[in-house]
């Protein structure tokens, strides 16, 4: 075996753990909105073909990290007011979404952002790795142009995955920024089976 | 149990803070007093303010993303995208970009552009996935322009010529609208007021009057201090014509006023006020008066001839010139009886030729003016006293017959009276006789005369020193 072969396999490992990743943070994603605007019929689509990273999704972002000494995610929500009250209609308990506040959709975007972190830290403390989250904040959109995509030195490696999230005639944007700073420990995500969740998941029950 | 990790809990404070400040942030560029975008490389909008959203009432949903190119007519956008491509073009490159350009603002009632004033800088960010950023700041200056516009008009219809020169001599771009009309000129901006004001006056100057124009066009430049003296050398009155004829041309009286910074006249405002028809009436004013003081004169002058040619020259008394003019209209008074009676006295100095044959013409004289400065003493304002001819006498009375006859004998009895002594000692001494009658409406002043005629015929034939009328007396 030379050289190139042990780089190129390590390479493709890599790749299939920052999929692994991704696809975990997607899911996280997707089944909390679920949860919270109480709708599994949730369209996901992948962004086109001119979409760059960088660019602009909408008015407002919502963003929270969840970290530990081996990976470091940032979990963003991008969305504009009007279309994010549609497809949360049934969490702000009225199907006139014409008189939800703004407030009370950045709060309950950034609720949602709350609920992702709190089951990506579930889905890692499955593999056995700790993470810790941060809080969640809000502000325009318009932010996304300070973050950088760029791929960075061996020490972080940069993995960036956004898609689309549609219900209920709303939509939502969902990204994610993985950086890799220990990728040794984490080849346990590899081919990580998520558990079904049952519906009392996380209910406390009074007996 | 866990042991709550003070770091996180830190961090958790910190963004916290960070969220509230970023909030704030935000609020205030949202109640900025004006449009604030922020646009991507093909001019989508990405972040624009509430000053916008409500300025074009649609939702901030619906504007993010869409091209700021339709807010504004097709041309207005050329002109836009020109300054942007000045603010991001290689070659052009700059960091502001400062210009005034209509908006179509749907509000717009007329459907006019808004005039506003734009701000544009770039916005530069490593990511590259919305292109260059260029941030938008845009001011409405419509109520400025709608301020400015009724000046303008205060200024434009005023009656003055009023406008300013810069250091060489150059008209600004503001004038009012009478400048032209007092200038006879069209556009102005930027002509040398040289050429348009003094040129046309510069030949009937005098050489302290060129020195004060020379004045006025080097005076822009030099310190304020200095305008009060060199003011005073400035030309204050000036013909303008540009005709051939005086009656085409204008007088301007001229004021200065320096328009300083920092103590250097930086501008000269000049105004002119049109004069033309004062100094037009003063001058008619004069001529008036002079023709008037000539027309006195010449007055004067008829009067002393009329005078000289209805006065007597020995007596004092009216000629027989002055007796048809008075006598027709004292006697129409009486015919429409607005004088109730007229009547006459002739009188006539008994024997004088005998004066004349014994004494000379030259005593004859002096009786002559005695005898008839007598009939001037004892005439009152309104009698008309005539020297007939001769020795005769009239006196005409808008009065009755018995008034007439008292001032005929006063006449009588004071002639009578009267001692004129000469050098050699001889005493001159005269009586005088009287006809008196009463004028009968429809009588010409012949027959009139003629009457009274008859009773001095009557009285010189009863012996003279007497008078005789036809009532008893």
């Amino acid at each position: 075996m030379d050289n190139n072969t042990t780089t190129n396999e390590a390479a493709e490992k890599l790749d299939v753990i920052k999929h692994s990743l991704a696809s975990l943070i997607r899911h996280a994603a997707i089944s909390r909105l679920e949860k919270i605007i109480d709708c599994t019929a949730i369209e996901v689509s992948d962004l086109g073909p001119d979409f760059v990273p960088g660019k602009i999704l909408a008015n407002h972002l919502a963003l929270i990290q969840i970290t530990s000494s081996l990976v470091r995610v940032t979990f963003k929500c991008h969305f504009n007011t009007d279309a994010a009250k549609k497809l949360g209609f049934r969490a702000f308990g009225s199907d006139n979404t014409k008189t939800v506040s703004e407030k009370a959709v950045l709060d309950f975007i950034k609720e949602y952002c709350n609920l992702v972190a709190g089951n990506v830290v579930m889905l890692f403390e499955g593999a056995a790795i700790d993470m810790g989250i941060g809080l969640p904040i809000c502000t325009r959109g318009f932010y996304e142009v300070f973050s950088n995509y760029e791929e960075m030195a061996a020490t972080s490696i940069i993995h960036v995955d956004f898609w689309r999230m549609r219900a209920n005639g709303g939509e939502i944007f969902g990204s994610a920024l993985i950086e890799i700073i220990d990728e040794k420990p984490l080849e346990c995500m590899i081919g990580y089976q998520i558990a079904e969740e049952s519906n009392s998941e996380g209910e406390i029950e009074f007996l | 149990m866990r042991t709550p990790n003070l770091d996180l809990q830190a961090s958790h404070k910190m963004l916290v803070m960070f969220e509230e400040a970023n909030a704030n942030t935000e609020m205030v560029i949202d109640q900025f007093p004006g449009i604030f975008l922020i646009l991507n490389s093909s001019h989508e909008i990405l972040r624009a303010n509430q000053e916008f959203v409500t300025l074009f009432n649609i939702d901030s949903d619906q504007i993010f993303r869409r091209s700021f190119a339709s807010f504004f007519r097709q041309k207005s956008w050329e002109i836009f995208e020109h300054n942007v491509n000045k603010l991001t073009a290689t070659e052009l490159r700059s960091d502001v970009v400062r210009f005034e350009l209509g908006m179509s603002v749907s509000e717009t009632p007329t459907g006019e552009d808004r005039p506003f004033h734009w701000i544009l800088t770039r916005h530069n960010v490593k990511n590259t996935g919305e292109g260059q950023l260029i941030t938008v700041y845009g001011n409405d200056m419509s109520e400025m322009r709608e301020t400015e516009k009724r000046l303008m008009e205060v200024f434009t219809s005023i009656p003055l010529g009023m406008f300013t020169v810069d250091k060489i001599g150059k008209i600004g771009p503001s004038y009012s609208s009478y400048l032209e009309t007092m200038l006879d000129c069209g556009k102005l901006s930027g002509r040398l007021i040289e050429d348009v004001l003094f040129k046309p006056a510069l030949a009937g100057m005098s050489a302290d009057e060129l020195a004060g124009v020379k004045g006025v066009l080097t005076c822009v430049g030099r310190a304020e201090l200095e305008f009060p003296d060199l003011e005073k050398t400035f030309p204050h009155e000036i013909f303008h014509n540009l005709k051939t004829d005086e009656s085409g041309g204008r007088w301007f009286k001229v004021s200065y006023h320096p328009i300083g910074n920092d103590g250097v006249i930086e501008q000269l405002l000049i105004i002119l006020e049109d004069r033309t028809e004062i100094v037009k009436a003063e001058r008619d004013i004069l001529q008036a008066a002079e023709e008037r003081e000539q027309a006195n004169i010449i007055q004067l002058q008829s009067k002393a001839v009329y005078e000289s040619a209805i006065r007597d020259p020995l007596t004092g008394l009216y000629t027989r010139l002055y007796l048809k003019d008075s006598l027709a209209a004292l006697l129409d008074s009486h015919e429409s009886n607005k004088v109730p009676e007229v009547s006459m006295v002739i009188f006539d100095i008994d024997h004088f030729k005998r004066v004349n044959d014994t004494y000379g013409h030259k005593h004859g004289d002096l009786v002559l003016a005695q005898v008839a400065a007598v009939v001037r003493k004892q005439s009152r304002g309104t009698d008309i006293p005539i020297r007939f001819g001769g020795e005769e006498f009239l006196v005409f009375f808008p009065a009755n017959i018995v008034a007439a006859f008292a001032m005929a004998e006063r006449v009588r009895k004071e002639v009578e009276g009267l001692v004129l002594e000469l050098d050699d000692k001889t005493v001159i001494k005269v009586t005088i006789s009287g006809g008196v009658t009463t004028h009968v409406r429809g009588e010409s002043l012949e027959d009139f005369m003629h009457r009274a005629d008859q009773f001095l015929y009557h009285a010189k034939e009863n012996g003279r020193n007497q008078n005789v009328s036809e009532i008893k007396v």
